[in-house]
Formats: structure tokens, sequence, C-alpha cells
């Protein structure tokens, strides 16, 4: 059920996820965004595990963390901004964990939007990226009036 | 330092791709983006971001993956269709301990030479490395 503007909670959670870093995902991720093998060839660490591409933790996550109360709480929208802050790698055998929330909304030459972050961390809590992002609502319950 | 040649074609089968088993996107189903006011089908926001960080990834290797970082806005949307290609311009560098700091402009400009994706990023340049 769509949520009125009002009642969007700031810091309200939207999800929450844990999954593991496994080959077959990074295999799928490489494929579907065409990304040059040898980068990630050149990305195998010391203990002799693959690292993971740049977004593949948040793509994996995202539509548990945020998509999902998105398309149920508010409806149409597009994605306007999104950050990352790249900490430490994912790698093959790590499990991750995030919860989404909700960290802003405000409005913006006529229009609405609504920010959420989250933090990754694999299993022994070290950071692994921060991921901002805000999504621009566009539907009719969050038209501006005037 | 030496970045690469990054353009990407886009089509809706990679769209759908890069989306996964997913019914209710306006990234993977044209109806539905009809119906939600933005025309048909549009590349997700995630999608493009995926691009530069490639672009930076491959300019800067564990200078980026460790400690970049990036904050993208999209100004347009981008369709089956398009193709973008990524550029970037360097406004800062700042000695710090293991290198240079460097700050930059990176977008993504569509085959119009119209930017869609703009973003600003800061990567480590590794001492003794171009």
């Amino acid at each position: 059920m769509l949520q009125d503007w009002d009642a969007i909670p700031i810091g309200g959670e939207t999800g929450r996820i844990e999954f593991e870093i496994t080959d077959a995902l990074i295999d799928e991720y490489v494929a579907a965004i065409e990304l040059d093998p040898r980068l990630i060839e050149a990305e195998v660490d010391a203990d002799g595990r693959r690292v993971a591409p740049l977004d593949l933790v948040p793509k994996h996550a995202m539509r548990t963390l945020f998509i999902d109360y998105v398309f149920d709480k508010l409806g149409p929208s597009m994605r306007a901004k999104q950050a990352y802050e790249f900490v430490n790698p994912a790698k093959v055998g790590m499990r991750v964990s995030a919860v989404g929330r909700i960290s802003d909304k405000y409005e913006r030459r006529g229009k609405r939007y609504v920010a959420f972050e989250t933090t990754y961390f694999d299993q022994d809590g070290t950071p692994l990226l921060h991921d901002r992002r805000a999504v621009i609502v566009l539907g009719d319950n969050f038209k501006l009036k005037g | 330092m030496d970045f690469p040649e990054l353009t990407k074609d886009i089509t809706l089968e990679k769209m759908q791709r890069f989306m996964g088993p997913v019914k209710n996107s306006i990234h993977a189903d044209p109806e539905l983006a009809k119906s939600w006011g933005v025309g048909g089908a549009v590349v997700q926001g995630g999608h493009l971001v995926a691009f530069l960080n490639e672009y930076l990834l491959a300019a800067f290797g564990r200078g980026y993956s460790r400690g970049g970082e990036i904050s993208a806005t999209f100004v347009q949307v981008v369709r089956p269709g398009d193709s973008v290609t990524a550029r970037h311009a360097i406004t800062a560098e700042t000695p710090v301990e293991g290198g240079t700091r460097v700050e930059l402009d990176v977008w993504l400009e569509n085959q119009r030479g119209e930017k869609v994706t703009i973003a600003r990023a800061s990567a480590l340049r590794a001492r003794g490395t171009a």
C-alpha cells in the first residue's frame, strides 16, 4: 500500500539481506554487464580468492534492500542519484550483510525525492562499501500541490 | 593512469539481463515503463554507474576499488538503441601518503554527445605510477 509523503519515515528500515559471494554470482554479473574480464582476472587477492566486481554487492542486494520497498510504498519512481564509497573488496566465500534505511526525503525544483543508504559488511563486521541513492517519486500521490 | 576507451551499446536484452529475473521493472518492461509515464524502458541507474566504475577501475585499479568514491546524478534517460561513452576531466590532484589523491569529473555521453550521467569521483594514484 502506497504511503503518504508525510508518513515516509526517515531512518526507517526498508529491508535487510545476508548472502554469500560465489563464483556463479561473479560470472553472471560479469556477463550481464559485459565487463572486461581482464579487470576481474587482475582482481584476485593474495589468498587466491576472486574479488567481486565493484557493483556486484549493491546490484545483488538492491531489490531486497530498497526496490521492493520503493515499489510497494512509493510506487512509480526513478533513480536520480547514486553514490558509492568502496572500502574493502568483496571476495568469493564472504557472507555479506546489510540493512537498508531511508536517510532523507526532500523537495527540489517542484519534485519530491526519497534517499536511502546502507553499508555492506562482511561476516567479521568489516565494512565493504557505503551505498547512498535517491529516487524521484513520480506517482500522483506525491505530486506537489500548486 | 590510462583511461580505456569505453563505449557501451544499449539493448533491451542487455537491460533485461542486467535486471535478472525481475518482471515489475521499468528497466525491463517497456509497457510498465509507459504506464509509469516515462515513455518506455529506461536503463537502470546502477547499470550506468557500473560503466563508470569499470572505467575508473581500469584507470586506477586498487586505487579505486579500495578507497575510491563516486557520486553520480542521472540527468537524462538512456534507452535501448542508445550508446554511451565514458569521459573524464581531472579537477584536482593532492599528494597523500602513498601517492596522489585524484579528483575528477566523469560522465557518460550518448551518441549525440549529450551528457546523460554526470559524476564526481576520487581515487588514489599510487606513487610510482603514471
